[in-house]
């Protein structure tokens, strides 16, 4: 019996043993930093900002899909092709080019949606963590976490901006969402995104600095807010008709972010060529780029940035304006300048050579695929050449030749001239209105090759609404979202009515009966399936006019 | 004194010289041939030299029983040790012998079969003599062998070949006993008759299997749970292209798919349903140890690299598995709460017997054809089916691809005059040779026993460049030390080459899009293939434009001989116990569990192999001057170690039996994962290429994953006179996957069975031999969630760029501006710190019969109910969130029937059985995030359901079309286009109501009509879960030959016929068809297959229920026969030979569906025809 006893407590002690181990076994070592610990010096805090920058590729990449997979297309299509000012050789983005079978499904229409959500959504991260004690801490450079705020507040600001302009109703995330039980997100009325983004800026410009030493050129500056705040008030003005705003306010508002833009921003000294240029990238007249790059070993143009590594993509597809066989991501077909760009560009302007050439010599690319020759024929014989001319046109990176490291110009400051012109116009002030319009007239008869001044454009004596709307063709054509946003803006205005544009009008070169925009429908994208099908709140809500 | 009759066959001794002087191998193939001749011959003979010398009787026994397989049996009391014998006597029959030696001793002896029992003489004289016949109740057979007494002596006899006995008894009112081995002993009054006909019952709990339950096994007829056991035996008879399959249609509740000829698949396995829609995978216990492999949870499902593709199960040799196990339901599985959610197949290997050395060899051979084929258009329909859609729209010229002017007659490069080339034939191997050879070596005395073995397996896919070898050897050995104290060791090595570009062929349906006028071959081709670009043109430029239209596909063959490319596997798995049984009944057991599996996987490409590819780039262009490929090496190390304690205590007190285990565990596992590759290779000859080359272009990333696991168990089992049973298993886990505060669960389960047929009011029921009723409910838990999902974790991938960078990084242009990079930091997911284990509930209840002795019959409902399934939450994008989180959100519910039923019967020397199972399976999904349909994921549907549009109908006339139109719109119409001959769909739905969004209804979808043709349209079609599936088998075995054949179906599924939707619907520029796109519709042909049209604008192609169909199938899955050498051949090599069989089996020889594609099972890997022979030989 004592031997039993002895076993017994043998037996105890060996399963208290193994008890108490327990919880030892289970607290594997963690392999990942986590978010509570990560934000230990200066610099990681730089990184979580350079997080939101770098997150902007995910638009502007050559391959991509939804989350990190790609599944081949670039967005181009969505924001280049529904204006006038540009159109396509191909069939396959009728949805955007002709208006025709625009639906939710679009999967260009969702992932530019999810995307700008990701760098709201990073920005709002990094804003939150900008609140926390521990990391405050931890920023020794004087006035540093106020200049990270504003970037952080900046960039949140311009994908409010964006999702309004082409989207309206989008949830307004101001805030990281952490359960998700509370994932989901009312959608927005009227001006209540876009306002958000003018709160976010208007924060940004108290925080921002007046500019980034050379290592940190690139990054928001105090400028960058004034200038977006501009185009944010001019475009809130456009709409005070519909959503019951004030114009006059908006106009003077815009004029007052205007003035405050400091001389250190300047289209002085700037060819209009540099624009787009890879080697005068961030200069004086830049106020918002996408830093594009190079991944470090290979830019996987399959992989966007989210995939990062060595191989995520840091650069930005261009291949849709030629007939590199990495066009496919376009959905087939090139993009080139329509015919009423063509028609319109005064062939005197220094301008029209920046913008489009006749396509002799300009296949510069060794791996040409099907888009021949003859295709070419489609724009009267010209490739749209912004960003590619010659040897802006070599800044591709050299496995795949893929993707650029040239920086698209997101916001620069004629835009902000051109834009403040309309303002100044609106509310009387023809003569700051004309001044506008042909500082930037001026500068383009200076941007020849040789520098040497040419006759047009010749400068206006005072400028109509017609003139602006013109000089914003010449100048901007075929640069990211503008010129779509602007006809949207100025047909709510009722500076036109795009209700009776024609095919011709929308630069449209194909079957008038092939065309079938909606002016009650297509000037705002559908809210994506993606989100429909995800949010009840939006379900109920149902989508945009027209979309079902 | 009885004598035998002896036959000797006189050629026998010379027939014995012969073999002895064959070499082994030639042995094996004429001992089939001969065997024929040795046919009828009885072994009871045979002969001994013996030479005793003033030894005993006992001495003579003893050489007999040594050196035959002679049992003597007689009282020590008989025998006069002191009076001795001398013997002498070469190569002598035993009967001889005997009686030599027992003359003048009182003695004499009776021989059945290989008994001997040595009878007192003077006994039998005086005595009266009884006879009769026993036979077997069951079938009225006569029984050999039986053992009958005289109770309360030591007299008795043992019946003979033909049931015969005879007994003389000195008392008339003396009892007989009979009583022999398997059957219910009987006792009967002689009451002075003197003929005594008995026939005898047999004892079903002496039959009965015994059937590994997880830490343990138990007789069957004591199980309480659901567990279906496939035995070696029946494992002997099927040759599966996986081991999986070793259990498909050979279980009720288990689903098997993947049927396909390549060995490094892996099949799908499913134990009662769907579980979960996040891994609904078993957990496999290989000899105990629960096998954790990475990339086979959660993680898989993104990351499949890093398992490479050697299927865990080939690691394992199937002969050298005793038995596999399922444990269905939650009180059997509850053992391994952890992750047992999803059933748990139990795979128990051989080991040692208390025998003498026994070897075992057996070798197989196969072949696989994959015998399907997509019946493509020759060269000129296709050519002529592309020209005739171009023409069918006017429009077409302007916008189709400049590549296609290929079809154009006019055309230099046109394609109409070339041959017709069948890719899908260029991609099959035929005659796949599969080949498996394995020994093992085992036996055991009362100290120790042992088991070795050594496998070989050589197989090949159904496609080229698609093979697996494996070489394995185990070792097994278990050791009583004392009384107390056992030890043993238990190790497995197997290590596996493959190469597997099946993944590049993808299926026949990928190959057959290759249009049919590319080549093949071209004698003139890099390595004799032909190319499909036209690569560099006389001025060294390379031009990828392709060849054949814009459909032009890789050539795959050309492509392979281009590749590098092999999986390599090595798997050290073992453990080791020590085992202390303090006092009778109570076992302590320590166990120590290793499972080491490395994984790598090596590929690369010749950069000329982009001759190959449609899209392939300048082969100079990559990685600079002198590069000639890539290499890539993927490596993953899986580490488990698990260390477990058990106590077990089994007692019996009278009628009362007790069964108590406790068991602690603590698995620990850690992957690390390293992926090295380089852009830079000098050379094209594989065995000169190393990573390394050019710093610039090599590359190397990794990570390291560990987890841990931790569990306690308590099983209680009690049963009192094998009549009620009641068990009780409580499982308490922790995981690393969950927060600290969420890490345990504990799981429950419970189970009783009565076994009516022991009540003594049922004993007159005697059609019944057994009856018992069983219940069980339990839970189980399910870990399965991305890893450190409960934690924010940092993400530092992306990469951004801020500066201007004014130094260009290298001196290609362009470089400068790419400013200075560095790596971000992000978080992509949302952290769920609450977490949980996953559970899922079982209800079970059933019942066991056996009825008139030959007929098994089980019969349960179960129903299982998965709560709080771990799913990534699909949130709206605009949270921005980029990994969506985990959650415990939603709930599944499977429930169903399961029925076995067997019958074996013997009709003279005809043995037969019939087997049988059938299953259904109800699959809902009851409740998901938010109530969000997720696709075909849908409260109140089957998950993963089949979601498309309905066709309606077809317009007969463009007036029909323009009428249709103006009551409906359907948005993917191409309005003006379209005409007669297109298809309209059902319109069902509409977009929600509002109103009804408020009143919480139909918030997804209105289920009313709207007019709209649209994706609110898109409704059910069918269920991937098959509603029910069964198999069923015939074994028979007559004089050594045996016969089997074993079927397999399913029942009550829908699949999508994807050569139809391919390659049916005429549409598709450059794209290849099936001779049904020739029989569209035209207004002089009415068919029901809709026009051709270029670019579809009526949308006729899209997804609907013209291409679903009906996917049930029976098949038959195996057909063996085999033939096992009479014991007069093994008497003939005295007996080193023991047991010889050959058989020839075909797998897969038909199917009977009304399945239109090429397969009802997996239309991309159809399953292949196996034909084989194989030989197992026992020494």
């Amino acid at each position: 019996m004592f031997t039993y006893i002895k076993k017994i407590t043998l037996l105890l002690l060996l399963g208290t043993i193994i008890l108490q181990s327990c919880e030892k076994v289970l607290d594997v070592p963690l392999t990942t930093e986590l978010e509570s610990t990560y934000f230990e010096n200066e610099n990681r805090v730089q990184r979580g900002i350079g997080g939101i920058y770098a997150s902007i590729q995910n638009l502007y990449g050559a391959n991509l899909g939804s989350q990190v997979s790609a599944n081949g297309e670039t967005l181009h299509p969505a924001w280049l092709l529904q204006g006038d000012d540009l159109t396509t050789s191909g069939t396959s983005n009728g949805a955007f080019e002709a208006f025709s079978g625009l639906s939710p499904s679009n999967s260009r229409i969702g992932e530019i949606w999810e995307k700008l959500y990701f760098i709201n959504n990073r920005a709002n991260f990094m804003l939150e963590k900008l609140e926390d004690p521990a990391v405050i801490k931890v920023i020794q450079t004087p006035g540093l976490k106020d200049n990270n705020r504003g970037e952080a507040l900046f960039l949140r600001a311009w994908a409010k901006y964006r999702l309004w302009d082409m989207f309206r109703k989008a949830p307004l995330l101001n805030e990281r969402i952490v359960s998700i039980d509370k994932a989901t997100l009312s959608p927005t009325k009227n001006f209540e995104l876009l306002d958000a983004a003018i709160a976010d800026l208007t924060e940004a410009t108290s925080l921002l600095p007046d500019s980034w030493n050379q290592q940190n050129k690139g990054r928001v500056f105090k400028n960058s807010a004034f200038g977006l705040l501009v185009k944010c008030y001019v475009l809130r003005a456009c709409y005070a008709q519909q959503y019951g705003g004030n114009q006059a306010d908006d106009y003077a508002k815009a004029i007052t972010a205007f003035q405050k833009i400091s001389a250190e921003s300047t289209i002085d000294g700037v060819s209009f060529g540099d624009n787009f240029d890879y080697r005068k990238e961030n200069n004086s007249e830049s106020l918002f780029e996408y830093q594009a790059s190079w991944a470090q070993k290979q830019d996987n143009a399959w992989l966007d940035n989210n995939f990062g590594g060595e191989s995520g993509g840091m650069g930005v597809m261009y291949h849709q304006f030629d007939n590199h066989w990495g066009n496919y991501g376009c959905g087939g077909g090139v993009i080139g300048p329509s015919p009423k760009l063509i028609a319109k560009f005064d062939s005197g302007d220094p301008r029209r050579d920046e913008t489009f050439k006749l396509a002799e010599n300009v296949d510069n690319v060794s791996w040409s695929l099907w888009w021949l020759g003859s295709k070419w024929a489609f724009f009267q014989g010209n490739q749209f050449i912004k960003y590619i001319n010659g040897e802006r046109g070599n800044a591709y990176e050299t496995t795949w030749q893929l993707q650029s490291g040239n920086n698209p110009r997101l916001l620069r400051l004629a835009d902000v001239k051109l834009a403040v012109a309309e303002a100044y116009l609106k509310t009387g002030d023809i003569t700051n209105a004309t001044k506008q319009v042909n500082d930037i007239r001026k500068r383009a008869r200076f941007s020849t090759p040789d520098g040497i001044e040419s006759a047009a454009p010749a400068n206006y004596g005072s400028v109509t609404i017609e003139n602006i709307m013109d000089e914003r063709l010449f100048e901007l054509a075929g640069e990211e979202d503008f010129r779509w946003s602007d006809l949207k803006r100025w047909h709510a205005a009722g500076y036109i009515n795009l209700a009776n544009w024609t095919a011709n009008d929308f630069g449209y070169p194909f079957d008038a009966n092939l065309f079938e925009f909606d002016a009650s429908k297509h000037v705002l994208f559908p809210i994506p399936t993606l989100e429909i099908d995800s949010n009840p709140l939006m379900k109920a809500d149902g989508n945009n006019p027209g979309y079902n | 004194m009885k004598k035998f009759k002896w036959w000797v066959p006189n050629y026998a001794p010379n027939f014995i010289k012969m073999l002895r002087i064959m070499k082994l191998t030639t042995f094996l193939i004429f001992i089939g041939v001969l065997s024929v001749f040795a046919e009828g011959i009885y072994s009871q003979e045979a002969k001994i030299s013996v030479d005793i010398r003033n030894g005993s009787l006992v001495d003579l026994f003893n050489a007999i029983e040594k050196n035959t397989e002679f049992k003597i049996f007689y009282k020590s009391s008989l025998i006069n040790e002191s009076q001795k014998i001398t013997l002498e006597a070469n190569q002598k029959p035993v009967s001889d012998l005997l009686n030599i030696a027992l003359t003048g001793k009182n003695l004499s002896f009776d021989l059945v079969d290989k008994v001997i029992v040595i009878t007192p003489t003077e006994m039998v004289l005086q005595q009266q003599k009884i006879t009769g016949t026993v036979t077997d109740a069951s079938n009225g057979e006569p029984l050999p062998g039986v053992n009958i007494t005289i109770q309360g002596t030591t007299v008795g006899t043992v019946s003979d070949i033909n049931g015969k006995y005879s007994v003389d008894v000195a008392d008339v009112n003396a009892i007989l006993v009979f009583s022999f081995v398997g059957y219910i002993s009987e006792n009967i009054s002689v009451n002075g008759k003197s003929a005594i006909n008995v026939s005898m019952v047999a004892d079903i709990k002496s039959l009965e299997e015994v059937v590994v339950i997880g830490y343990g096994s138990r007789s069957k007829r004591d199980v309480t749970t659901a567990i279906s056991t496939v035995s070696s035996d029946k494992i002997a008879k099927v040759v599966p292209s996986s081991p999986e399959l070793l259990m498909q249609g050979q279980m009720s509740g288990v689903q098997i798919i993947g049927n396909q000829g390549n060995p490094n698949a892996r099949p799908t396995v499913r134990i009662r349903g769907t579980n979960t829609f996040g891994i609904a995978d078993p957990l496999y216990v290989v000899d105990g140890i629960p096998i954790k492999e990475y990339g086979a949870g959660i993680e898989g499902a993104r990351d499949q690299y890093s398992r490479g593709g050697i299927n865990i199960m080939a690691m394992i040799d199937p002969s050298d598995i005793e038995s596999i196990s399922v444990l269905k339901d939650a009180s059997s599985a509850a053992i391994y709460g952890v992750r047992a959610s999803n059933g748990v197949v139990l795979i128990t290997t051989k080991k040692g017997k208390k025998e003498k050395a026994t070897v075992n060899y057996s070798q197989r051979f196969g072949f696989q054809n994959l015998n399907k084929k997509i019946d493509l258009l020759n060269t000129q329909q296709y050519v002529d089916f592309n020209n005739a859609l171009y023409a069918s729209d006017p429009t077409s010229d302007g916008s189709r691809s400049p590549l296609n002017d290929v079809f154009k007659p006019t055309d230099p490069n046109y394609l109409g005059n070339l041959p017709t080339y069948d890719w899908q034939d260029a991609v099959k191997n035929k005659n796949a040779l599969t080949q498996d050879y394995s020994v093992n070596v085992s036996g055991g005395t009362e100290k120790a026993d042992y088991y070795m073995s050594f496998g070989y397996s050589d197989q090949e896919g159904v496609y080229i460049d698609n093979n697996m070898k494996r070489y394995n050897g185990s070792i097994k050995l278990n050791m009583n030390i004392n009384k107390y104290l056992r030890v043993g060791i238990n190790y497995r090595l197997s290590t596996a080459k493959g190469r597997d570009m099946s993944w590049y062929i993808g299926s026949l349906i990928k190959t057959a899009m290759t249009p049919v006028c590319q080549p093949i071959y071209d004698p003139n081709g890099i390595n004799g293939f032909a190319k499909v670009v036209n690569g560099y043109d006389d001025k060294g430029i390379w031009n990828n434009n392709v060849l054949y239209g814009s459909m032009t596909r890789y050539n795959m063959p050309g492509l392979f001989s281009q590749l590098n490319g092999d999986n390599t596997s090595l798997r050290n798995m073992g453990n080791a116990y020590i085992e202390l049984e303090p006092i009778q009944g109570l076992k302590l057991r320590g166990t120590l569990n290793a499972d080491a599996f490395d994984n790598t996987i090596k590929g690369g490409a010749q950069y000329i192999s982009n001759y190959f590819k449609y899209d392939g780039g300048d082969p100079k262009a990559r990685a600079g001057e002198g590069s000639v490929g890539d290499y890539g090496v993927r490596s993953t190390k899986n580490f488990n170690m698990i260390g477990e304690f058990t106590a077990n205590y089994i007692k019996s007190f009278g009628e009362h039996n007790i069964d108590i285990l406790f068991n602690a565990m603590a698995q620990n596992f850690v992957v690390d994962y390293m992926d090295v590759g380089t852009d830079y290779v000098s050379s094209a000859n594989p065995d000169l290429i190393n990573l390394g080359g050019e710093n610039k272009y090599t590359r190397a990333g990794g990570f390291r994953q560990p987890g841990a696991l931790q569990g306690f168990l308590f099983r209680g089992g009690y049963n009192y006179a094998n009549k009620y049973y009641f068990d009780a298993t409580v499982r308490r886990d922790g995981s690393a996957r969950f927060a600290p505060e969420n890490r345990w669960g504990t799981f429950p389960a419970v189970s009783a069975a009565w076994r009516l047929s022991e009540e003594s009011f049922m004993e007159n029921l005697t059609w019944l031999s057994d009856l018992k009723f069983r219940a069980g409910w339990g839970q189980l838990g399910n870990q399965e969630v991305t890893d450190l999902a409960y934690l924010s974790t940092i993400n530092t991938a992306p990469t951004y760029a801020w500066g201007n960078n004014p130094t260009p990084r290298t001196d290609k242009p362009g470089t400068i501006g790419l400013g200075y990079t560095s790596a971000a930091a992000a978080v992509y997911g949302m952290a769920n710190r609450d977490l949980q284990w996953e559970k899922t509930s079982t209800m079970n209840i059933g019942f066991d019969a056996t009825l008139f002795t030959g007929l098994n019959l089980s019969f349960e409902y179960y129903d299982k109910y998965t709560d709080g399934i771990l799913q990534k939450v699909s949130l709206p994008p605009s949270t921005g969130v980029i990994n969506m989180p985990d959650g415990n959100v939603a709930k599944v519910r499977n429930n169903g029937i399961e029925l076995n039923v067997n019958y074996s019967h013997s009709i003279g020397e005809l043995n037969f059985s019939l087997g049988g199972n059938f299953t259904t399976v109800r699959n809902r999904v009851e409740k998901l995030y938010g109530g969000i349909p997720m696709w075909n994921i849908e409260e109140g549907q089957s998950l993963f359901y089949i979601r498309g549009y309905k066709v309606d109908g077809m317009f007969q006339s463009d007036e029909e079309a323009q009428e249709w139109m103006k009551n409906y719109q359907d948005v993917t119409y191409q309005s003006a286009k379209v005409k007669g001959g297109d298809f309209y769909f059902r319109d069902m739905r509409g977009a929600p109501k509002p109103e009804d969004i408020e009143k919480g209804v139909n918030k997804y979808y209105s289920p009313m009509a709207d007019s709209i043709v649209d994706s609110y349209d898109q409704v059910y079609l069918g269920k991937s879960i098959p509603g029910f599936y069964y198999g069923f088998n015939i074994n028979a075995d007559y004089k050594g030959i045996d016969f089997t054949a074993q079927f397999t179906g399913v029942g009550d599924v829908q699949k999508v016929n994807n050569v139809k939707s391919t390659f049916g619907m005429p549409y598709g520029e450059a794209m290849n068809h099936t001779s049904v796109v020739l029989n569209a519709w035209t207004p002089d042909n009415k068919t029901n297959v809709p026009r051709m049209v270029w670019q579809d604008p009526a949308g006729n192609s899209r997804f609907s229920d013209y291409m679903v169909e009906n996917a049930g199938y029976l098949r038959l899955a195996n057909i063996q026969l085999g033939y096992t050498l009479p014991e007069a051949v093994y008497a003939g090599t005295n007996n080193i030979l023991r047991n010889a069989r050959f058989y020839v089996g075909c797998s897969n020889l038909f199917t009977i569906t009304n399945f239109k594609g090429l397969d009802p099972e997996d239309e991309y890997n159809p399953a292949p025809l196996i034909l084989y022979t194989g030989l197992n030989i026992k020494f």
